[in-house]
């Protein structure tokens, strides 16, 4: 859905972003993430032929932009760095206005799906007020509301959380996999990496510019072979399981094996009691931050 | 996408409070004189303003010279310049261009709607001030029939065939300045500032040309051919400043809607 | 096309849309042989000839303002458009327009009729040929005219031809050889084909810019037509029937006077028939007008001339320079030979000893 092959941009003597290799597949949830001012929304933009790249080719729903942004843009829903409203208008007047800038849909198509949009990211479609008086949380649900409306394949989303509860939080979050589940593609722009673990299927981080990892969450966070295992009396644990302990630090133990079940069996067996136990797993976390300095030091 | 550009303009409560500002300068003008039956020496003032002590009918001409100078240029450049750079400064400009709204044609509709807007201006200040002219300075001669400038007969049709093409006139003239803010509004991120430049545009043009010394740029100067509209009721008609005049603006156009074009259609939108 | 490509053919445009009105200005004029005498008599010869146009006159001469002389004043002092249409010597009409309306001179045969826009009235009167100078006299036509009047073949030289109003111009320049002009030079540009003068600058003595230029802009050589040089009052017009045209006019009429028919070695010249109690004397850049003034006229224009810093009194009355142009307001009284406005293109010394021979010549009629 999205492919990138070496893009660049660069403000006089800065590069924003270098040499980048996107590649979002049809059905991912893509995170792409990185701390502010790493270049996400510079790429986001890119993408979205706001920004023109320096160099490097962009393709996006399988057209090359931005040549083909006539052609390409209507199947893309966009949020890009928090959402832009007419504030003399009601929510329903500005959806209406951003889809008849571009679309010829008839009047009673278009009201009836604003309607539904508008319910589905929680706002009331009857809501007269103008957009001035919204606050910040129902802003952004608007934001998403428009870049919805048009039932996209692919929803780029820079930062679409922003401003909500966490009980909003959670609702947008159910709503954009419940799109992914109906065959929306979903690039989520992100610095938040909770945000991105809990949803993502694929990620890319992005580290000053440059794409430092690009992989299945799957894959990245796949059992290590080890079992972890916290018990009261750590020593007579590590007795017990001898050779395979790979790692003793107060209560824990990092143990070598697949089999956390038959660990513990053989625990218990011995006698000894069992806080907690179970396979060892990295967290994205860990990943992202090995990458990132792993980076550093290359760049080094 | 100008059809959109069109009703949001005319739905917008901005539009018919500058219009309605607009009215109000030939509204107090028209009572004063109504009230002091004082008009400017020869020479002086607005143009038609001494003229309408005699005939009231011809103050929607004498009100279009009122706003014609500062008001109605101020006026344009405030919805001109507001139409890209208010756009991105409310953040609605990004979601516009990936709904997916061409550059170029944005620019059009923005050029578009802000025609359409002078026109109604123009209509406006013309209705009100046939209106104000009838009821507070009376007309003349009953017949409808009206003395054109330099002293001859027009009739009740000539006249309002000349009315409106004076009309249109105004309107074209508009364009330059139309055309420039747009060009400042594709610069800066703030409408204000755009609207700000273009009146300083105007102001500089209206300096130099009270300026002999400046005579080699005289022909060149946004405002140089404004109120040749008062050149159509002459007798016969002075086409020479009329024409000048709708050539200048065309090349103000094409070449700030061309530095508009190249500017915007190139630029990195960042807000 | 790239950010530069697009920036660049704007900057072209533009630069084409600027350049194309200064090609056609400084499209070079065909070269003509002509002498200056010859070119002299075509300039005299084309009196006949009938055109329309447009005419744009700049004067740059400061004269104090004063109301009765006040249309003079903007015509040294301002810059003008006019439209004309000129049928024959006694058929035109001159419109001087304004952004805010326009003042209108309708000669039709002998009557002269003056419409003022903004007032809405229409003057009609006799026509005069001693008059204040109105804007029908800073025509190139009637200037040229005027300044090349009795010129003598030394005083002529050739100028390059140049283009005015989009037609070649030969140029001919007049060097006054009296010694009593305060005009440097004036230089005229003729058509080629008609020897209608289509733009005459005057200058003072020492000057670098013209004190007076006066050229036509746009030039139709066809007859215009009749309908166009008459004048009919519309119904809503203040229609004034008037003797005489203005002071000058009036005070060559009904002036108690008889003037010499030279003073200071000009000699006085005008139409047998109109030669009343206003003179004028000389000739070309070199002439001077004697006009009477009533006595409430008179002290008006000597309190506004007092209030100049430049105006000297003295033995002849009060002098007053301003560029080319010299003026001197006799003191009235004192032999009872009234108050004279002497004003010319000649130096003051030649002013006050024309008011001297005044003093001694005059006679009531």
């Amino acid at each position: 859905m999205i492919r990138t092959r070496g893009l660049t941009k660069r403000y006089g003597a800065l590069t924003a972003v270098d040499g980048l290799d996107l590649d979002v597949r049809e059905g991912d949830v893509y995170g792409f993430l990185g701390a502010n001012g790493s270049g996400k929304t510079t790429t986001v933009r890119m993408l979205l032929g706001l920004v023109l790249a320096t160099s490097g080719e962009i393709e996006l729903v399988g057209r090359p932009m931005p040549a083909s942004r006539a052609s390409a843009l209507p199947h893309v829903g966009a949020l890009v760095e928090g959402p832009g409203a007419y504030g003399h208008l009601s929510g329903r007047a500005n959806l209406a206005t951003f889809d008849r800038a571009a679309s010829a849909t008839s009047r009673r198509v278009r009201s009836r799906r604003i309607a539904e949009t508008l319910d589905q990211v929680g706002l009331d479609p009857s809501d007269r007020r103008p957009v001035r008086t919204y606050s910040l949380g129902m802003r952004q649900r608007l934001g998403l509301a428009s870049a919805l409306l048009r039932r996209p394949a692919l929803l780029v989303l820079d930062e679409p959380t922003n401003g909500l509860d966490p009980q909003g939080i959670r609702e947008i979050r159910e709503l954009l996999l419940a799109l992914n589940a109906q065959g929306t593609t979903i690039f989520l722009s992100s610095h938040l990496l909770a945000e991105i673990e809990q949803m993502c299927t694929r990620v890319g981080v992005l580290d000053r510019g440059r794409m430092v990892l690009q992989d299945d969450v799957a894959s990245l966070v796949a059992p290590t072979g080890r079992v972890a295992v916290h018990t009261p009396t750590p020593e007579w644990a590590a007795e017990v399981l001898g050779a395979r302990v790979e790692d003793v630090s107060g209560p824990r133990l990092v143990v070598v094996s697949d089999d956390a079940a038959g660990v513990n069996a053989e625990l218990v067996g011995a006698g000894l009691r069992v806080d907690e136990i179970g396979p060892l797993r990295v967290s994205l976390e860990d990943v992202v931050l090995r990458a990132s300095t792993e980076h550093a030091g290359a760049r080094a | 996408m100008i059809r959109l550009e069109l009703t949001s303009m005319l739905r917008r409560p901005r539009t018919w409070v500058t219009i309605a500002m607009l009215n109000a300068l030939p509204l107090v003008v028209a009572i004063l004189l109504a009230v002091t039956d004082l008009g400017p020496r020869p020479g002086t003032g607005p143009p038609f303003l001494s003229a309408v002590l005699t005939d009231g009918t011809l103050f929607p001409l004498a009100a279009l010279g009122i706003v014609l100078p500062l008001f109605l240029p101020v006026a344009v450049a405030v919805i001109a310049g507001d139409a890209i750079a208010g756009e991105a400064q409310a953040g609605t400009l990004r979601y516009l261009l990936i709904s997916p709204v061409g550059r170029t044609r944005l620019l059009v509709a923005k050029l578009a709607s802000t025609i359409a807007f002078v026109l109604l201006a123009v209509l406006v200040v013309a209705v009100a001030a046939y209106v104000e002219g009838r009821v507070l300075l009376g007309s003349a001669d009953p017949s409808g029939s009206v003395t054109s400038v330099s002293g001859s007969t027009l009739s009740q049709a000539e006249m309002i065939q000349r009315t409106v093409v004076a009309l249109g006139y105004v309107t074209v003239m508009m364009l330059g300045v139309a055309a420039i803010a747009l060009f400042f509004s594709t610069v800066t991120e703030s409408g204000v500032s755009a609207a700000l430049g273009t009146v300083a545009i105007l102001i500089g043009s209206t300096v130099l040309l009270g300026l002999d010394a400046a005579d080699v740029l005289q022909p060149y100067l946004p405002t140089r051919y404004w109120l040749a509209f008062v050149d159509l009721f002459r007798d016969p008609i002075r086409w020479d400043g009329v024409l000048r005049g709708l050539a200048s603006q065309g090349a103000y156009l094409v070449v700030f809607l061309g530095a508009a074009w190249a500017n915007f259609t190139t630029k990195d939108i960042n807000t | 096309m790239n950010s530069t490509g697009r920036w660049l053919l704007v900057v072209g445009v533009a630069a084409a849309l600027v350049a194309a009105p200064i090609v056609v200005r400084v499209l070079p004029a065909s070269g003509s042989d002509v002498t200056a005498a010859a070119l002299g008599e075509r300039i005299a010869a084309s009196s006949s000839v009938p055109w329309s146009g447009e005419v744009r006159t700049r004067g740059t001469l400061q004269v104090p303002d004063t109301d009765s002389f006040g249309g003079v004043v903007d015509l040294l002092g301002e810059s003008k458009t006019l439209r004309v249409w000129w049928r024959d010597a006694t058929h035109w009409r001159v419109d001087d327009t304004r952004q805010t309306g326009e003042s209108d001179l309708v000669r039709d045969g002998t009557s002269l009729t003056r419409w003022v826009f903004e007032s809405g009235t229409a003057t009609i009167t006799p026509y005069a040929t001693v008059r204040l100078p109105d804007t029908s006299d800073v025509l190139p036509s009637r200037l040229a005219a005027r300044l090349l009047g009795g010129a003598t073949t030394d005083e002529l030289s050739r100028l390059p031809s140049r283009r005015v109003a989009g037609r070649s111009a030969a140029g001919l320049r007049l060097t006054p050889a009296d010694p009593a002009s305060t005009i440097d030079r004036a230089d005229v540009w003729a058509d080629e084909e008609s020897g209608l003068p289509l733009r005459v600058e005057v200058y003072g003595k020492g000057d670098v810019l013209p004190v007076v230029t006066s050229a036509l802009t746009d030039v139709d050589l066809d007859r215009p037509s009749a309908d166009v040089t008459t004048f009919e009052a519309p119904a809503t017009a203040t229609v004034r029937r008037r003797d005489v045209i203005d002071v000058a006019a009036g005070a060559n009429a009904f002036a108690p006077f008889e003037l010499p028919d030279a003073v200071a070695g000009l000699e006085r010249t005008g139409d047998e028939d109109e030669l009343g109690a206003v003179g004028v004397y000389g000739r070309g850049p070199t002439a001077l007008i004697v006009i009477p003034l009533r006595r409430g006229l008179a002290g008006q224009v000597r309190d506004q001339l007092s209030t100049v810093a430049s105006a000297r009194g003295g033995d002849a009355g009060t002098a007053l320079e301003v560029g080319p142009l010299s003026v001197l307001l006799t003191e009235g009284g004192r032999r009872s030979r009234g108050t004279f406005l002497l004003a010319g293109t000649v130096t003051p010394e030649t002013l006050a000893q024309a008011s001297t021979e005044l003093a001694q010549k005059v006679t009531s009629r």
